[in-house]
């Protein structure tokens, strides 16, 4: 009760600082959703429009009638000259970010085998292979190596192709063959951040005296590794994939621009660029309730993983 | 028998009737005006060029093509919510009362003539007939009267003169003027016609973005940030487009969007200097179908402003190669530019301004006679695009010459903001498309007709403005040419601006797609494009 409560404490400061922060950024939102073509409006109209929108109000008062709106589901209409409802331009995006996300999410986790192979064979060749690749994936950026992939794969060899996004329910070998490699691009890095975490976590453990006891009693190495030093060695990994839970919802505008993906890394960027602050502030809103439940999700995986973490 | 070359007569004249009926609609010829006194003001019009087969090839029919478009700003189906402009995006749909041309000659369209009163106080339509909407309804009189009503209900520009609009009959109406303007022709050239029925069964939000227009391709589907879909229309009343579809993709990456036309996946695309020039390289067809003018706004409205002294702003025209410029960091696209006019071709253009060419020596002398020997120091508000690289120029040829720049960049919101609230130093900015109706452009990017709503920290002589109110009340082509002409020479001579680049409009073709657009038309006419079997 008490985390939810905590969780519930966040979001709301998260939604205060983001309301703060869009409206203290230069440009004013009224010029935004009036346009350029504005010679015909006098003074008395434009204000007319500030009024009609809410903008001539306190800040503490737009910040209440916005979490007012939020909570009965209103999110209110972008600014941009779309006009379009911002809970449908979310939830479009929403089920596209979190299928690629997902998916990204859950091939990262080879990165934790290949932690494990590569502090068991430690200054081996395994080791070598693994920590070379883990430092070129944490170091080459996703939206190069998505044009890499997108120049070598889908232009010159055609295997797959370049960009889109098509949903699972309506054509499932295209949607397959469309995700192949954004998916890759965005578990690229969590793969090379969970092997070189879980590595550096497993060769911590490895040297514990209770890894000792454990070879010293003639158990096997598969039950030494796997039991007493995987399990131990789990925790700064667990934590490391539960701040990247957010990505599920928050998306990857490099990866979805370079890739042409509909989805709400996108959104996001788009709507700072042109200060539709309702569309910002409904986009870091979800963000924060991923973060929230990420690190709830984190606690209770941390919590069952570790006993003395539990009982504290 | 009597009866029987009556009879004859009748059916003579009834088959005719009935012939005359089912005859295609036709072009409305070109008329020389010559106006007696008392009668209405003749239209002005050009003959629309009718569909041409390229030499040795035959239009093919079928297929679907795929074009990168830019993601709608604006509900598509709304033409009073949007700003004038054309939407290519929605062009396979939607279509105008009429369209200008690049000399301001006026194309008929869904408006076969306008007459206008001897004293300008209304203008009728004539509506061809036989135009279906794409859910069956008819365009009428009604209907367009209840699409401008709509537009005038909202304010949008080029409406401030009217007063009312009647219907006089199912395919004529009347717009009643306190007074004549020239962005009134804004409305019939920039604004789509859209079918009443639709809006009022689907309501609003639903219609907005859905749009049912007369146009050669009807609406199937939009999907925000991927793609718009066209079917043909098979009740166009026009010649029938060779097309089965189109295809609006949306690219947020220029890459991608190279990439997808190499590909194959895309036709056509409209890729910016760099990617154009990367294209041509590779042998694609790479085309230029309009300019858009870039221009420098001096602060000179400012008490204290530098820019107040004419021989600064002549200065920092002196300083700065242009044609380096478009040469290099445009990959040769688009042109460099000494009047507000970017090409010979387009309306205003003035053959005797010999331009400001780079002389920096010149510059430096001006500077000295201006009271600046040891140079001056000066702000260039820009603001965030591709073409930045050009800021970092300008910034370069300036300093040469003694003028230390410090380059502001903003957001393009932030950008159009402090245009109407206040700047220092030179402002830089696109001046909109050349070609078209020149006039409303420079309406809107050069003069804005409302007080403080342009460019305020920039002052414009009072020439200037006082053509400009002339122009807008001129309907005679010869007068507005004449006009034109001076106020770019005003412009040159006062340098109240300084013209800087035209960048070019481009796009690049995969080989096989023909008749994307028509010479000298800067508009789309999406029935025109077919693509070879090839690309089927």
């Amino acid at each position: 009760m008490r985390r939810l409560a905590q969780a519930l404490v966040v979001i709301v400061i998260v939604s205060m600082l983001v309301f703060i922060l869009m409206r203290v950024v230069p440009g004013d939102p009224l010029y935004v959703y009036l346009g350029d073509d504005i010679s015909f409006l006098t003074a008395k109209d434009i204000e007319a429009v500030r009024h009609e929108l809410g903008l001539d109000k306190s800040l503490a008062m737009q910040y209440v009638d916005w979490m007012q709106d939020m909570l009965h589901g209103d999110f209110g209409y972008s600014i941009r000259r779309t006009r379009r409802a911002v809970m449908d331009m979310i939830t479009e995006r929403v089920p596209v970010t979190f299928h690629l996300g997902l998916l990204a999410f859950l091939i990262s986790f080879i990165g934790i085998p290949m932690g494990v192979v590569a502090a068991v064979k430690r200054a081996k060749w395994w080791d070598t292979i693994v920590t070379v690749a883990a430092n070129i994936g944490i170091a080459m950026p996703s939206f190069w190596l998505g044009i890499l992939l997108m120049y070598a794969v889908g232009l010159k060899l055609k295997l797959l192709p370049l960009y889109g996004y098509t949903s699972p329910f309506i054509d499932f070998s295209m949607s397959t063959r469309q995700i192949i490699m954004p998916v890759f691009v965005l578990a690229s890095t969590g793969i090379a951040a969970s092997a070189r975490q879980t590595r550096s976590a497993m060769l911590e453990v490895i040297h514990q005296d209770y890894t000792r006891t454990a070879w010293s009693k003639g158990l096997r190495e598969r039950t030494v590794v796997i039991r007493h030093v995987l399990k131990n060695g789990l925790l700064p990994v667990i934590t490391l994939k539960g701040m990247t839970f957010r990505n599920l919802l928050g998306g990857s505008v490099l990866v979805e621009t370079v890739f042409n993906i509909p989805g709400m890394g996108r959104l996001a960027a788009e709507a700072v660029i042109a200060k539709d602050y309702l569309v910002v502030q409904a986009v870091i809103l979800l963000i924060a309730v991923a973060v929230v439940l990420g690190n709830l999700l984190t606690d209770l995986v941390q919590g069952w993983l570790d006993p003395r973490i539990r009982f504290q | 028998m009597k009866k029987s070359p009556f009879v004859l007569s009748a059916g003579m004249i009834v088959a005719g009737l009935l012939l005359a009926g089912c005859a295609k609609p036709s072009e409305q010829p070109t008329a020389t005006p010559t106006t007696p006194a008392g009668s209405p003001v003749p239209t002005r019009t050009a003959t629309p060029t009718p569909r041409a087969s390229p030499a040795g090839l035959q239009p093919e029919y079928g297929g679907i093509l795929k074009i990168s478009m830019d993601k709608p700003s604006d509900p598509i189906g709304a033409p009073w919510q949007h700003r004038a402009g054309t939407v290519t995006g929605t062009a396979p749909a939607l279509e105008y009362l009429y369209r200008i041309g690049a000399k301001g000659e006026i194309v008929p369209w869904l408006a076969t003539k306008w007459e206008f009163a001897p004293d300008y106080k209304w203008v009728t339509y004539q509506l061809r007939r036989g135009i279906k909407f794409h859910d069956g309804t008819s365009l009428n009189a009604q209907t367009v009267k209840w699409n401008l009503e709509r537009i005038w209900k909202a304010k949008r520009n080029g409406t401030e003169t009217w007063t009312s609009i009647d219907v006089v009959d199912d395919f004529t109406l009347r717009v009643n003027l306190s007074s004549y303007d020239w962005t009134m022709h804004t409305i019939s050239a920039e604004y789509y016609v859209v079918s009443q029925t639709w809006y009022e069964k689907m309501g609003e939000q639903a219609a907005s973005w859905h749009p049912i227009g007369t146009g050669p391709f009807k609406f199937v589907s939009y999907k925000d940030d991927v793609a718009i879909d066209y079917q043909r229309f098979d009740g166009y009343w026009g010649q029938k487009p060779y097309l089965d579809g189109i295809k609006g993709l949306y690219f947020a990456d220029p890459t991608t969007e190279a990439a997808a036309l190499q590909s194959g996946t895309v036709h056509i695309i409209f890729p910016n200097e760099k990617y154009a020039n990367d294209l041509r390289t590779l042998g694609y067809r790479v085309e230029e179908t309009g300019y858009s003018s870039t221009v420098l706004f001096p602060d000179s409205a400012n008490a204290g402003s530098v820019y107040a002294d004419q021989k600064v702003r002549e200065a920092v025209e002196y300083a700065i190669d242009k044609e380096a410029i478009v040469k290099t960091l445009m990959y040769g696209f688009g042109r460099a530019i000494y009047q507000p006019v970017a090409h010979p071709d387009f309306f205003g253009y003035n053959t005797a301004i010999a331009g400001r060419k780079y002389d920096p020596a010149k510059a430096k002398q001006l500077l000295a006679q201006a009271g600046y020997p040891n140079g001056l120091k000066t702000k260039l508000n820009s603001y965030d695009r591709a073409d930045r690289k050009i800021d970092a120029a300008i910034q370069d040829y300036l300093r040469r010459a003694g003028i230390e720049v410090q380059i502001d960049v903003n957001t393009w919101t932030k950008h159009t903001e402090i245009r109407r609230t206040g700047y220092t130093g030179l402002f830089l900015m696109a001046g909109g498309q050349e070609g078209g109706d020149v006039i409303s452009n420079w309406n809107r990017h050069l003069s804005w007709t409302k007080p403080g709503m342009g460019h305020v920290s920039t002052k414009r002589p009072a020439e200037w403005d006082s053509l400009f109110q002339k122009l807008l009340v001129t309907y005679d082509e010869k007068t507005q040419s004449e006009i034109g002409k001076r106020m770019s020479m005003v412009a040159y001579e006062t340098v109240w601006a300084i013209p800087f680049y035209a960048s070019a409009y481009l796009n690049a073709q995969i080989a096989g797609v023909h008749d994307y657009r028509e010479e000298g038309k800067y508009w789309w006419d999406s029935g025109r494009v077919w693509l070879e079997k090839k690309l089927h």
